[in-house]
């Protein structure tokens, strides 16, 4: 009784390319509120980073005569602190100096690692000068991964003095080691694919092959790393900020906000610290929360 | 013919935690220019390591211990990288199986070609483009134009295939190395790769070295056959007269199991669960239906054994003249 049937209708092959993939991106966002709260968080922080300093209703750095510690109030949403300045402004203004500091230095970072973790995945192997190369890689980042994080970028701010590009310096230098680890344990998979054979095979030199062949193909779990390298960042500026090491007042920056509240919290004024904080927290969880949801999304077990 | 590819008593040998074992003993090889050699043997007679060792992508525990790989007249051991990466892809090509594993799939497929072209020579980017999409004609590839931006998921495994071809023959390439060209892919496709592979082989002059356990496909594409068995040549020989009476029982055996594979009558029904090399006198005794008391001291040498092919064993002669039965 089987009979091929000739009106079937061909199945179009699927078409694999940016137009499947965004769809892919928005289905999957669709079903993850989570993952949506964070794009929320992230797209809010970024605007506020460009458009922040300016929106506010009142100067971020300057003084309001006689208003010290007032209590939020329809004129005050966050209140003001203990320098008459109007806290809601500041809060949204933080982002400007904040998201600079976490986006340059994560920038650096990555840059940095997934160099560096390439050349030690993609050399590791091997003999001579490159072995070594990646032995002392990897050795570098034990010794800067040993010690205790806050203490670290602490040390080096306070080697350097305090300031913005310190605190860059400072925090691209110890994330570098997270995104090298993350990029050479991708890098050691994919150099053992024939393709890196194939390639070797047709003549190309082996930095050719580590760059342009190996590299991009081991870039999933270091792109997914950055959006929560972000989020650590800005807790980490705030941190150095907090113990005065990071960006120095009145400069709007949620950790020094903090610090300059604390005091006050002991003594009733309890929105001058709690504000800074509570926007400091949500916003890490946004970063957190994007960091989860792509390294799902990029993760090819998980594809449906 | 003068030979392009000698190989002189390349040994290679794998680093284990229980010492060294010899994976190539000893080889010794011709290619003539041109010429179509096949070389067969099971799973672990060391065909993919001798085509490696000749490309020297050999990595640890891997090493070349012993012998001479000449290439063109060099010794291709003495060369620097430099030089060496000249000729992969250059002089010396290899075809894969399993292409689109062989294909980063990051890259557009005219883009690695490409590469491919630009690694050994100077050409600018609309020269390579079409030059490229000539390429992409002479393998076969329908509306090459379009098929520059594919990516390799976006191909059938033969259309990798095809493409893999293309790129080993990107430049004037005097000997293919073809690693089992018909894994992977089902048999009407493989046939037309073959018959392309050779096509393009015979047209440009170039040699074809086609590593393959099926014995059809050297039996139909090449002129001569090297059987390869524990890391040495046991045999070989002109393709029409290998067929029509090996002078090895390794060869033998290799052929009636390939015709009992196909449902001959005749055929071996059964094969032997395989014992291992033996360490002295000849490695194939422990398999070897015709051995004698003799072939457990000497260890037999890769011998004339009538015009144009050579047998390592001591009873070849008796087995040319087929008096040993079984």
């Amino acid at each position: 009784m089987s009979s091929d049937n000739p009106s079937l209708p061909a199945t179009p092959l699927p078409r694999v390319g940016q137009q499947t993939a965004w769809r892919d991106f928005l289905s999957f966002t669709r079903q993850r509120g989570g993952f949506q709260l964070g794009l929320a968080i992230v797209a809010l922080s970024l605007g506020l980073a460009v458009f922040g300093p300016h929106i506010g209703p009142y100067p971020t750095e300057t003084a309001l005569p006689g208003m010290p510690l007032q209590p939020p109030s329809w004129r005050h949403w966050m209140g003001t602190d203990v320098s008459n300045m109007d806290i809601f402004s500041r809060v949204i203004a933080a982002p400007r100096i904040d998201l600079t500091i976490a986006l340059v230095s994560t920038a650096i970072a990555f840059a940095g690692g997934v160099a560096l973790g390439v050349i030690s995945g993609f050399f590791g192997g091997g003999r001579g000068v490159p072995k070594l190369l990646s032995e002392g890689i990897m050795r570098a980042a034990d010794i800067i991964q040993a010690f205790p994080v806050f203490i670290f970028a602490l040390a080096l701010v306070g080697f350097r003095g305090p300031g913005t590009e310190n605190v860059i310096a400072a925090l691209a230098f110890l994330n570098i080691p997270y995104f090298l680890r993350i990029t050479r344990g991708a890098v050691l998979q994919v150099r053992e694919r024939p393709f890196v054979e194939a390639q070797r095979c047709a003549g190309n030199s082996e930095w050719r092959i580590a760059f342009v062949h190996v590299m991009p193909n081991a870039l999933t779990p270091p792109l997914a790393n950055i959006s929560p390298t972000i989020g650590f960042s800005i807790l980490l500026t705030s941190g150095l900020s907090f113990v005065g090491a990071g960006v120095p007042v009145p400069t709007p920056e949620w950790g020094s906000m903090i610090a300059i509240g604390a005091p006050n919290m002991m003594t009733g004024q309890w929105w001058t610290a709690l504000f800074p904080g509570l926007v400091l927290g949500i916003v890490i969880l946004g970063y957190a929360l994007v960091g989860d949801g792509l390294k799902e999304f990029l993760d090819p077990v998980n594809k449906r | 013919m003068a030979p392009i590819l000698e190989l002189r008593e390349l040994s290679v040998s794998y680093e284990t935690q229980g010492g060294a074992r010899a994976v190539l003993s000893k080889l010794s090889l011709d290619v003539s220019a041109g010429e179509a050699l096949g070389i067969v043997g099971e799973s672990g007679s060391g065909k993919t390591v001798l085509v490696r060792s000749i490309l020297g992508l050999l990595d640890p525990p891997f090493r070349t211990d012993h012998g001479t790989v000449v290439f063109e007249g060099r010794d291709l051991r003495q060369l620097d990288e430099q030089s060496f990466r000249q000729l992969r892809g250059g002089s010396i090509a290899l075809t894969t199986p399993e292409p689109r594993k062989h294909l980063n799939p990051l890259i557009s497929i005219g883009r690695q070609i490409v590469n491919v072209l630009r690694a050994h020579q100077t050409l600018a980017e609309q020269a390579a483009r079409t030059r490229t999409i000539e390429l992409l004609r002479a393998v076969g590839i329908p509306d090459p134009e379009r098929r520059l931006a594919a990516y390799p998921h976006e191909l059938s495994g033969g259309m990798c295939q095809r493409v893999i071809i293309a790129m080993a023959l990107a430049h004037q390439t005097k000997l293919l190395l073809v690693d089992e060209p018909t894994a992977g892919l089902d048999v009407t496709i493989s046939r037309q790769i073959l018959d392309l592979m050779h096509e393009l082989a015979v047209s440009h002059g170039t040699a074809l070295m086609l590593v393959s356990r099926d014995l059809g496909v050297v039996a139909h594409y090449c002129r001569r056959v090297a059987v390869m068995y524990d890391g040495r040549i046991v045999e070989d020989a002109p393709v029409e007269a290998f067929f029509a009476g090996p002078a090895h029982p390794y060869s033998r055996q290799l052929l009636r199991a390939a015709a009992a594979s196909r449902g001959k009558r005749g055929a071996e029904k059964r094969v032997d669960a395989l014992a291992e090399p033996a360490r002295t006198g000849c490695p194939f005794r422990p398999r070897c239906p015709v051995a004698v008391a003799a072939c457990a001291t000497a260890v037999p040498a890769l011998q004339q054994v009538a015009a144009g092919r050579r047998a390592r064993c001591l009873r070849a002669e008796a087995l040319l003249r087929q008096e040993l039965a079984a």
